[in-house]
Order: C-alpha cells, then sequence, then structure tokens
C-alpha cells in the first residue's frame, strides 16, 4: 500500500462539496437561516490550531473516517473505477477502528457491491485496520501519515487479508478525483 | 473489539507497541528466541530517515509486523540471524538469489579474485565475453546474451526488444503476475499515468481462449507475450501450467508473429540450468534471468534467439554498473558449482522432503493445507481461509522457533539445505501447528 488507508478523503470531501453547498443556502436564504454555530465549523473542516485540541481533533477524526466509509460504498456503486476494483477478488469484510475516539466500523465487498456500516460487522473481519492512536488517524486524514512505516511500527495495526485493505484502499483514493482538495 | 482484542479464535496480539502473540521466551519455553527489540529499534530510527522506513518486498508490512524480524545481521550456508541474534534455517534465501547458500566458498573464492584486479572499469572484462558463452551453451534456443543487474531491467528491455523487432506496441501478460517494478508491470499505484499501460493487456493464467481471443481482438498488433513458467502470485497458490497451455501459447505466438519471453527471473535455475521452459516443454524467443543467476551477487541476463540480435542490438541497454566484473564472476562460479554438484536435483528432493513433511505434520494437527508450487520454489497455505491469519500466526511461531517461511509468498529452497535442516524445520512446524491448532480449535 502506498497511501494511507483512509486518506483526507474526508477533509476533501467536506471542503469540496458539503460547505460550499451550506454556504450557497446560506447566501440564499442569508435572511430566515442563522449561520450555524462555529463550533460546528471547527468540528468539520478545523484549522490546524484547533487540531491542537484534542477534542476538537478527536470529533474531526471520527466525522471524518465516517465520511469516508460512507463516501467509499457511494463510488463503489456508482463510479466506474469504484466499480471496476469491485469486480476483482478478493471479497470480504474490512474492519476499521479507533477505539480512543470510539469509532468502529466496516466495509464488505461480496460479489461486485460494497456495502458498510457502524458497530459489530455482521460476519468476522478478515482485515482489521486499528489506529491505537487517534493522533495516527488524524495524520491519516490529512494524507500525512507514511502508512507503511506506520505499519512496521505499530502505530497502525493491520491484521489479516492486506489485499483486501489495498483494494479498498483504491476505492477510497478515488474519492480526491471527485473533491480535489482547495487550494 | 478493542485495539488490542483479538482476532476471533485466535491469541491475542499486537498492541501500539506490538505486544508479542505469544508471551516472551522466558513465559513460553522457546529457548534461543531473543524477540525483535533490536529490529524495531531499527525500524524506529530508519522510518524517521526513510520512506516506509523499508520498502519494496521486505517492507514488514507485508509480513507479520511486530512478530517478524525486520533486520539481517549476518548469514551462511542455508541459514541467517537477525540483529537481535536469532537463528533462522532460510526458506526465503533472499527472496531467490541464494541458490547455493549464503556465502558459498567456490563463488565468493571467485568474487575475492575478481576484487582483487577490479570490478568497475572503463570498459567489459573478459568475464562478460564468458558469461555470454556460457549462457548461450546452457540455453538451448539461445544465440546471444546481454547483462543487467535486476530482473526488471531485463523485463522491460525484453519487451522493448520485441517491439523494436515486430514494430508493434501492445504486450501481452498474465492478470496479477509480477514481472517488475517498472511502470508499465509495477503492483503499486503511486506514481503511474494511464499512459504508462495503455498497451499492456492482461489474460488469465492457464486460459488458452482468453489469451487466443486477445490476440485476435489485436491481431497485427501484439509484440510480445510474457510470463513466468508457472503462476506465482503472492497473496495466492502457485498454479503450475495446464497440460497444453504451453505449447497452445506457443503454436499461437508461432502463427501470430509475436515474441514469447519468458520470465524467469524467480524460478531460473531452481527448476532446470538451461531454463525452466525445458521442464514445461515449448521454447521462448528470450528468457529474461536473474535472482539466482549470481548466488546473491547483483546480475540479470536476457538470452535470445538469432532472429532477434539485430533488434537487440538497436535497444539501448546500460547502467553505471552494468559491466561490473565481480558480479560475472560470481554467476560463471554459481553455474559452474550448480552443474557439477546436481544443485537443482538435490533442491528438488529437499523440496519434496520439506513439503511432505509440513502437510503430514499439518493433518496430525488436523490443519488442512495447500501446498503449492514445484518442489524447489514451494508455498504452503490454509486451506478455506481468506483473512490469512492462521497463516500469519504460523510463520510468527515457526519464526520463533527458527524457521524463516514468508506469510505470503512462495519460498525457496537453495542447495545448501540438508536433510538435518528439513528435520529441524518440520519439528519446529509440529510445535507451530499445534499453536493454531490450538487458537482455532
Amino acid at each position: 500500500m502506498k497511501k494511507p488507508i483512509l486518506p483526507t478523503v474526508y477533509l476533501r470531501l467536506l471542503a469540496g462539496a458539503v460547505l460550499p453547498a451550506f454556504r450557497e443556502a446560506f447566501a440564499l436564504r442569508r435572511a430566515s437561516v442563522k449561520r450555524p454555530r462555529p463550533g460546528l465549523f471547527r468540528m468539520l473542516m478545523p484549522r490546524a490550531p484547533d487540531l491542537k485540541c484534542d477534542t476538537t481533533a478527536r470529533a474531526h477524526v471520527g466525522l471524518g473516517f465516517g465520511t469516508a466509509l460512507r463516501g467509499a460504498v457511494i463510488l463503489a456503486a456508482h463510479d466506474p473505477v469504484g466499480h471496476a476494483v469491485g469486480a476483482h477478488p478478493p471479497d470480504g469484510l474490512a474492519r476499521f477502528q479507533i477505539p480512543e475516539v470510539g469509532f468502529d466500523g466496516w466495509l464488505r465487498f461480496a460479489g461486485g457491491s460494497l456495502e458498510g456500516g457502524h458497530g459489530e460487522p455482521p460476519a468476522p473481519a478478515d482485515v482489521t485496520v486499528c489506529f491505537p492512536h487517534f493522533r495516527t488517524a488524524l495524520l491519516a486524514l490529512r494524507d500525512e501519515l507514511d502508512t507503511m512505516a506506520a505499519i512496521g511500527t505499530g502505530e497502525m495495526l493491520v491484521t489479516g487479508s492486506l489485499p483486501l485493505a489495498e483494494r479498498l484502499n483504491v476505492v477510497l483514493e478515488r474519492m480526491s478525483d471527485y473533491f480535489p482538495p482547495k487550494k | 473489539m478493542s485495539a488490542t482484542s483479538n482476532p476471533p479464535g485466535l491469541p491475542a496480539r499486537a498492541g501500539s507497541d506490538f505486544s508479542p502473540v505469544i508471551p516472551p521466551p522466558a513465559a513460553n519455553g522457546i529457548s534461543g528466541h531473543h524477540g525483535y527489540a533490536e529490529s524495531r529499534r531499527l525500524f524506529a530510527r530508519a522510518s524517521r530517515v526513510t520512506p516506509g522506513g523499508i520498502y519494496g518486498h521486505t517492507s514488514p508490512a507485508l509480513t507479520v509486523p511486530g512478530d517478524f524480524p525486520y533486520y539481517a545481521a549476518r548469514a551462511e550456508g542455508g541459514r541467517y540471524w537477525d540483529v537481535d541474534g536469532n537463528e533462522y534455517i532460510d526458506y526465503m534465501c533472499s527472496y531467490g538469489p541464494v541458490v547455493l547458500g549464503h556465502h558459498h566458498p567456490e563463488v565468493e573464492a571467485a568474487v575475492d579474485r575478481q576484487r582483487r584486479d577490479g570490478d568497475c572499469f572503463n570498459h567489459p572484462t573478459e568475464a562478460m565475453v564468458e558469461l555470454a558463452e556460457r549462457l548461450v551453451d546452457l540455453v538451448d534456443f539461445g544465440d546471444w546474451a546481454v547483462f543487467g543487474k535486476n530482473g526488471s531491467d531485463m523485463t522491460t528491455w525484453a519487451i522493448r526488444v520485441a517491439r523494436e523487432f515486430t514494430g508493434r506496441k501492445i504486450i501481452l501478460r498474465v492478470r496479477h503476475s509480477y514481472n517488475g517494478s517498472h511502470a508499465w508491470c509495477s503492483p503499486g499505484h503511486g506514481g503511474l499515468v494511464a499512459e504508462d499501460r495503455v498497451h499492456v493487456q492482461a489474460f488469465d493464467w492457464n486460459n488458452l481462449d482468453n489469451f487466443r481471443d486477445l490476440v485476435r481482438r489485436h491481431r497485427g498488433k501484439v509484440a510480445a507475450l510474457i510470463a513466468s513458467p508457472f503462476h506465482h502470485p503472492s497473496f495466492g497458490d502457485s498454479v503450475m501450467p495446464a497440460p497444453g497451455f504451453w505449447a497452445g501459447v506457443q503454436e499461437t505466438c508461432r502463427q501470430e508473429g509475436i515474441v514469447l519471453i519468458l520470465d524467469d527471473v524467480r524460478a531460473g535455475f531452481r527448476l532446470h540450468l538451461g531454463g525452466s521452459h525445458r521442464v514445461f516443454g515449448f521454447e521462448p524467443d528470450l528468457i529474461c534471468f536473474s535472482k539466482a543467476l549470481g548466488n546473491g551477487h547483483a546480475i540479470a541476463a536476457t538470452v535470445g534467439r538469432a532472429e532477434l540480435k539485430v533488434a537487440a542490438s538497436r535497444v539501448f541497454l546500460t547502467g553505471s554498473f552494468w559491466f561490473n566484473a565481480v558480479a560475472m564472476r560470481a554467476a560463471l562460479a554459481t553455474l559452474a558449482v550448480l552443474e557439477r554438484d546436481d544443485g537443482i536435483g538435490r533442491m528438488r528432493r529437499t523440496g519434496e522432503q520439506l513439503m511432505a513433511g509440513l502437510q503430514e505434520r499439518a493433518l496430525r494437527h488436523g490443519l488442512r493445507v495447500i501446498a503449492s508450487g514445484p518442489p524447489a520454489v514451494p508455498f504452503l497455505r490454509f486451506a478455506d481461509e481468506t483473512d490469512w491469519r492462521r497463516q500469519q500466526l504460523f510463520c510468527a511461531e515457526i519464526a520463533r522457533r527458527g524457521v524463516f517461511f514468508h506469510p505470503h509468498h512462495n519460498w525457496f529452497v537453495c542447495a545448501a539445505h540438508t536433510e538435518a535442516d528439513v528435520a529441524e524445520t518440520l519439528a519446529a512446524a509440529d510445535a507451530a501447528f499445534a499453536v493454531v491448532s490450538d487458537a482455532t480449535a
């Protein structure tokens, strides 16, 4: 694997789509709609100084990984590359865990389609990707993690089928084609 | 599941500090195992100054991170020692290059003699001529030979020779095969653009219809087919050629004017001294060697038939160290010893003994395993397993007991392995299978 299992797609997703949509809506309905509380913005798209705060960083990590798993399911269904990746083996279930923020999600390739969810998965995981420390997961979200080194040092634990993790990574990386990072 | 909880049915492993799968030697009674603390310490240093810490096929991420050695210290014969002082019977043989055993005295004597005279000159040496003559003698269809340093040097150059010879663009290869680390065939994703592979098409191993369909679809445009003599994917069983597969491939290639390239980088000089095609009854146009050719010294070669020699002369081929004499002397000595001592027969017999013993020991513990590949390049994994966890546990356990098997990549036997090594391996396997059996009971 050459890139983080879960890259910065979340930030890109939010930066590229969700927040602009919010802002457009606010522009149209400025008179009648209140702006979200500043705290929400800090949570969704934090500035680097905000991430020094553990509370903000933990929430950001949980939201980010949740968004990434959901996005992967959508891409596998509708994106040509994601769909093509789904057509190749291996099938199986991948579980993603960040215990420090209580994140526990899963994705499952089966018969060319991808499904996902949170909490206890419906079957034993073929591969488990675990970030023992949420700060490592944060680096992965921000595309600042040397994944191969992190696996070697134990900062990131991948147990089970590495090819399945790699296959999911290809789908996740595809997100950045839809939501290119803001310059 | 917490960060340190287990895969279902397996013992605890892998906390953030890589809490060991099983307790340390003092508690678990595995004498002589010193843990992997120094490996981890070096890796922590490396990860600060080298991308990935260790990159490529030896990356810890591809093994059993935390439960495997990361760094080697020295080697001799069929064994090596890691930086923590653990000794292993080496069934990876440096992922293939070590075919006679580490630090073979006759090879190293030839190397020392050449080193005293010099290695890297303004010109090639007589060793290059001798080695080309030797390979042309050994390879039945061979009329000429060229040299590089790695398998990828040769496979990439060979497809260019095929394109030069045919004036065509398309290269056919086997899906999920490994032909090197260059952009047209790299298993990685990073740094590639679609144009790198726009003229590369893949078909399924052993599927002649699939291959012929591709040839029909691109009739008159296919320059070459490149494939290994048997299919040896990582994270999978090795698959031998089906009856008639290679004969059919050869027939179609001849009919359609397609250059048939045998990528014998991994299996070369372990199945047959004259190229692995001799085992499977076909004849390629080009054959690429590396790995075992120099018994650990960096050298690669392509041998080709006369019709391709002019085209080969037109495809630029060089590298700063590609004419170095030491590796060529190592190759000449390696080939001489392999032939004199029937090294290939010896590896086959050792491999047969090893694999039969492993299967028998697994069965004793009620474990179903699948053995695949030729005896000298074998692989074994647990049946009915999609997550590789029993395989990883077995390899971690047997490594603690002094045997180095890779969990996801085919293994290599060398001519230095002895019957005593196999007996010691099987005793260790017995204990490792017991752990796996207990864990999955």
